[in-house]
């Protein structure tokens, strides 16, 4: 056990900065002029989204460079990323409907931008299910890079949804600036950081349990070849 | 594929007809809802099959064999589904139309076109995902997963559409219309850029 | 800020603090996982070359060499 906790430090440095950023989101951060202490949630609705826009962003980038260049690394980085982007996701979808309860009296609605995360949600959900159901790694691979690649359609329409149409959502970077106070954007930008370095973590970790089992296989289709062999 | 959608839809109309109750629900209000949810659940009955009777007598490798582009393949694929799709549509909307006493005002063009446009909508990641789940294990699953949440945009365009043409006066679809054109060229380029990729498996 | 809503907001923080905290958990069970993965893939790689190449020292296995259990009926002889 110390020696998991030895050899990789820097993933434990972490969760003291993650800690930290949530204490000033919820304890030493102003209190909204118009909702109180319930936008609060806020810092933590926009770190998730963010990671969840750089996760899936990720995962389509790693899935083109998987089509044009077939190495397991690609497949590996778009998978990874494509987890940990679907269960920001799901932070983002709770967390919202947690605070639309409290501010607006309602669990949900079907605004623009609550229906196309939900879409993108369900749409790496069964992202997810392609890989876990098939057998085959090239296949598997090729697939589910093809089913990124047309999923990350909706990622920039989820973005622009508040700016083409009217929605509940408030538009917070524009091109004249960022339509905050400061003494809630340092929250805001503290939290985003600190989960930008949560994401970067989990795929570390998350990459090398990939590729020790990927080893794992690998070790099994040397034997079975050997096997077969003789 | 052409008698499952056709058989398929009809039961559809029946199953609607008892499921929605006349007496108590204003029809017009919900008819086009259960006209694209008619359409798209035979849609997907359908186009899941596309791929489906290459396998047992492997004729994909065949196709894929031939000289020429592949996208053809591809290409055909899809407008061999538009017109069984548009065919199943035709056919079905009058029916659906008489069984539901929805008012016709006699809007033949823009119907046409959302039927086109819907049908177009349904059929092109209908016919790449058909593609996919061929080859896979557990490949109807993974087809009916996939599909349902892309086919939302679709779903919404067209029913909203349809329900500013039928509307009594009739209302203005073309925000809708040019929304469902976006997403048909869209997703008509996209798999026409994959598709090449989807054979060297 | 009443008294109350401090104490909401500290509860709030513990929830998610608690949170992070579960995810790093799952983290290190990952990082466990991995570890022993890896521990096992190498442990196994070495024992299959170990067995791999122990047909080749013993290659008296196809010689006519009696064999050393005695049967039944040599007993008596």
């Amino acid at each position: 056990m110390r020696r998991v906790f030895a050899k990789d430090w820097w993933i434990w440095t972490v969760l003291p900065v993650m800690l930290i950023a949530l204490y000033f989101d919820f304890v030493g951060s102003p209190n909204d002029a118009q909702l109180g202490a319930s936008a609060r949630i806020l810092y933590f609705h926009i770190g998730s989204a963010s990671v969840a826009g750089i996760a899936f962003t990720v995962t389509a980038i790693a899935s083109i460079g998987y089509l044009i260049q077939r190495t397991v690394v690609w497949d590996i980085w778009a998978a990874a990323s494509a987890e940990i982007g679907t269960v920001f996701t799901t932070m983002i979808l709770v967390s919202g409907t947690i605070w639309g309860r409290v501010a607006w009296g309602a669990w949900w609605t079907w605004d623009p931008r609550l229906t196309a995360t939900l879409i993108l949600w369900i749409i790496f959900a069964g992202y997810l299910l392609l890989r876990e159901w098939s057998d085959n790694f090239e296949r598997r691979a090729t697939y589910s890079a093809i089913i990124a690649l047309i999923a990350y359609v909706d990622v920039p329409i989820d973005y622009m949804t508040i700016r083409w149409w009217r929605s509940i959502h408030p538009v917070i970077f524009t091109n004249q600036g960022i339509n905050m106070p400061v003494s809630m954007q340092i929250p805001m930008f503290l939290s985003m950081g600190a989960m930008t370095l949560v994401f970067i973590v989990w795929m570390a970790v998350r990459m090398r349990l990939m590729r020790a089992e990927l080893g794992v296989g690998d070790l099994k289709n040397a034997i079975r070849a050997h096997i077969e062999g003789q | 594929m052409w008698v499952t959608m056709m058989a398929f839809v009809i039961m559809i109309v029946f199953m609607f007809a008892f499921a929605v109750d006349a007496g108590q629900v204003r029809l017009s209000l919900v008819f086009p809802g259960i006209l694209w949810m008619a359409f798209l659940f035979a849609g997907m009955i359908g186009i899941s099959r596309t791929y489906a009777h290459e396998v047992p007598e492997d004729t994909l490798t065949g196709l894929i064999l031939a000289p020429g582009d592949r996208m053809a393949i591809f290409l055909a694929k899809l407008t061999t589904a538009f017109l069984f799709m548009m065919g199943m549509e035709l056919i079905a909307t009058p029916i659906f139309f008489a069984l539901f006493n929805e008012p016709w005002n006699g809007a033949w063009g823009s119907l046409l076109l959302v039927l086109a446009l819907g049908a177009l909508g349904i059929v092109e990641l209908g016919t790449l995902l058909s593609a996919i789940s061929a080859n896979l294990k557990s490949g109807e699953m993974i087809f009916t997963m996939l599909m349902f949440p892309f086919e939302i945009p679709v779903l919404i365009t067209t029913v909203e559409g349809t329900h500013a043409i039928l509307s009594q006066p009739a209302g203005n679809p073309w925000l809708w219309l040019h929304g469902l054109m976006a997403y048909d060229a869209i997703f008509l380029a996209l798999p026409l850029l994959l598709y090449d990729y989807l054979w060297e498996v | 800020m009443t008294p109350l809503q401090h104490e909401y907001l500290l509860a709030l923080f513990g929830a998610y603090t608690g949170l992070f905290i579960i995810m790093f958990g799952f983290m290190y069970r990952m990082l466990q996982k991995s570890r022993k993965l890896d521990h096992d893939v190498k442990l196994l790689k070495d024992e299959w070359l170990g067995q791999s190449e122990a047909p080749m020292e013993s290659d008296d296995a196809d010689s006519s060499v009696m064999p050393t259990v005695r049967g039944h009926g040599m007993q008596d002889a």
